[in-house]
């Protein structure tokens, strides 16, 4: 049993409404002790079932071995403190393939897994090097968000198939050796250096075992809520590797500590704007109207932008800061990233 | 009711709190029936406590402002981008790249020495929902115009050469892009320059002028031991320079950081150097699916 799937949630809700039955049938012919001892099983069994809901939901903990303390059996490779594994994929039938690889980081020290998209057509000619884009999931979450809640392998597969978009691999890298320990893709002082891991470690890995463009003009990023300021840093800070990135529902800052202060200053995205020469990159901001933090966000980020800095913008009428409003967000912005990232190269 | 305003949530705290309040009184009453009564009222307490929590939590971080969005209704629709057809795309015959006389309105603007040159590659008529980058080739009159014509037909790109004269300037060269577009199913962004040595300062302002529109630079010297110039266009944009290989024990100059340099000589260089620009333009791609755009002030959204 999955530890992300909803077999596990029906568990949960048997379990919640058989310690109602106990708590009901032996509450007169056991003493108090039994009683809060039942009584407290089901509070238990309330807060564990909301838990794993909100865990299928975000995709937080994946798989059993990604829980803290847990290991795969049978791994021999070094592995990170909690982010221990990541679970293969199901082959769907758009002639993509999914695979999941283990990132061992040499400039930032984080050895991480993560799921690599490989498009329709990649093995036909091996000459052939494809445009990358990264994919920065949100905090909770993990890659795996990107596949069972926003289900990102059949946008790709459909535009790819459309011509909108062309056959591109897509990395979809951990950013946070600690499920719950939220890093914003930035090097967070006296801890994990997410963004080198990211920037450095990631797109070496990429290089040494993809056929991909090494140029910044074949690199983008992509993200939703905080992996969509992840994208707009990342982008903003390292536009000599990046020519592009798509924020859905992001922020312009990164709403934690980094422990330096950048989080004040070259960490926060409007200050950057206000205060730094603007890099020649562009940037695809979408929000839903509703959703207050993120539509001010990218309105301020939008309004300081200056050229050479491109920025495309665009709003759902409604959808909250929500699954639904980033799958509808999906395909506009894989489309607008090719459209605004170099070709194939051959 | 609003799903995250206030008074939701204080009907939810009061259906919560009489439901546990009524298991409460009802605990030991109705007999034989208290069991279902107890089971019933655990449930509805439990499930209505997690209702609370939850209501308070989407308040709280806004996940779901409104019902709708509970529902997954975005009220948004991602509509395929129109398609514009080209001008002179009824001018276009048959399967093959081509290459037609391009006379737009602005044309004695440009104080050209000869009448441009368009070239749509292979297979364009039949894919008429798809636009093209483009590649913008600055050839010396009466010298590279065929070459780059014949490199032209090669790319997946649109092609235009353009001899400039001494009087061509690069604030009148400027409007030739959105010409293109209007005449061409171009790309507005994304687009490369090749220019002879001759023509460099001039593709260098010409890319300032405009700096959303080009993204590559190519110079074709005539010399193997040609000093590309280091006056570049700035930004990020690509650069290269192609010149002949040099003859045996001669070394050629080096190139200034972040240019590439590749090798060939006549007609060769200008497929070698259209190749390249070609690859770092976008790909042709059919019409994307967008989302409704939106008016921001200060900022200047280039397109949906």
């Amino acid at each position: 049993m999955t530890l992300d799937g909803t077999g596990i949630v029906v568990l949960g809700a048997v379990a919640v409404a058989g310690t109602a039955v106990l708590l009901a049938v032996l509450w007169d012919r056991v003493g108090p002790l039994s009683r809060a001892g039942i009584a407290a099983g089901s509070v238990l069994s309330v807060a564990m079932t909301a838990g794993l809901q909100l865990n299928r939901m975000t995709e937080a903990y994946p798989s059993w071995d990604t829980l803290p303390g847990v290991h795969a059996a049978g791994a021999s490779e070094p592995r990170s403190p909690t982010v221990a594994a990541i679970t293969p994929l199901p082959a769907k039938s758009g002639g993509s393939t999914v695979l999941s690889v283990r990132v061992a980081g040499k400039a930032s020290g984080l050895t991480l897994p993560m799921y690599v998209y490989l498009p329709p057509g990649y093995d036909r000619d091996p000459r052939e090097r494809f445009p990358v884009l990264e994919a920065a999931h949100g905090y909770p979450g993990s890659p795996r968000t990107w596949f069972r809640r926003l289900d990102a392998q059949s946008y790709l597969d459909r535009e790819i198939a459309a011509g909108r978009m062309a056959p591109t691999v897509v990395l979809f890298p951990y950013q946070t050796p600690k499920q719950l320990l939220d890093t914003e893709c930035t090097n967070l002082a006296n801890g994990p250096q997410a963004e080198t891991f990211l920037t450095e470690d990631v797109p070496a890995y990429a290089r040494a075992y993809l056929r991909v463009r090494t140029d910044r003009a074949g690199w983008g990023l992509i993200g939703y809520s905080a992996g969509g300021y992840c994208a707009t840093n990342l982008l903003l800070r390292h536009p000599g590797q990046y020519a592009a990135a798509a924020s859905l529902s992001g922020f312009d800052q990164p709403g934690i500590k980094v422990g330096d202060g950048t989080e004040n200053t070259a960490n926060n995205d409007s200050w950057r704007l206000t205060h730094l020469p603007q890099p020649a990159v562009a940037l695809y901001l979408a929000w839903a109207a509703d959703d207050t933090p993120t539509r001010r966000a990218s309105l301020r980020l939008a309004r300081l932008a200056r050229a050479p800095l491109a920025v495309t913008t665009a709003v759902l009428a409604h959808g909250g800061h929500s699954d639904a409003a980033w799958q509808e967000m999906e395909a506009p912005a894989f489309d607008w990233l090719s459209d605004n990232l170099a070709r194939p190269a051959g | 009711m609003s799903l995250t305003g206030v008074p939701l949530i204080v009907v939810a705290v009061l259906v919560t709190t009489l439901t546990i309040a009524a298991t409460w009184w009802l605990w030991s009453r109705y007999g034989r029936w208290r069991l279902v009564s107890r089971v019933v009222g655990v449930l509805l307490a439990e499930t209505l406590t997690v209702f609370t929590v939850g209501l308070v939590v989407n308040r709280v971080e806004q996940f779901y402002p409104s019902w709708q969005a509970l529902a997954g209704n975005t009220g948004t629709t991602v509509v395929a981008a129109a398609g514009h057809a080209g001008r002179i795309d009824g001018m276009v015959h048959g399967h093959g790249a081509a290459a037609l006389p391009w006379r737009p309105a602005s044309l004695s603007a440009w104080r050209l020495v000869a009448t441009p040159v368009v070239v749509v590659p292979s297979g364009y008529l039949a894919r008429r929902s798809v636009t093209f980058p483009a590649v913008l080739s600055l050839v010396d009159a009466g010298r590279d115009g065929a070459a780059a014509v014949r490199a032209a037909k090669r790319v997946a790109t649109v092609s235009v050469v353009v001899a400039p004269s001494a009087g061509t300037t690069a604030a009148a060269l400027a409007t030739l892009p959105a010409s293109l577009d209007e005449d061409v199913r171009t790309m507005t962004h994304g687009w490369a320059i090749v220019a002879t040595a001759r023509q460099a300062a001039l593709a260098v302002r010409l890319i300032r002028s405009t700096p959303s529109r080009f993204g590559a630079l190519v110079l074709v010297e005539d010399s193997a031991t040609a000093r590309p110039p280091h006056d570049r266009p700035g930004g990020e944009v690509a650069v290269a320079v192609v010149r002949p290989a040099p003859r045996h024990g001669i070394k050629a100059p080096g190139v200034p950081p972040g240019t590439a340099a590749l090798t060939g000589s006549g007609s060769r260089a200008w497929t070698t150097a259209v190749e390249w620009a070609a690859g770092e333009c976008p790909p042709p791609l059919a019409a994307p699916v967008q989302l409704p755009p939106t008016y921001v002030a200060a900022g200047k959204p280039r397109r949906p």
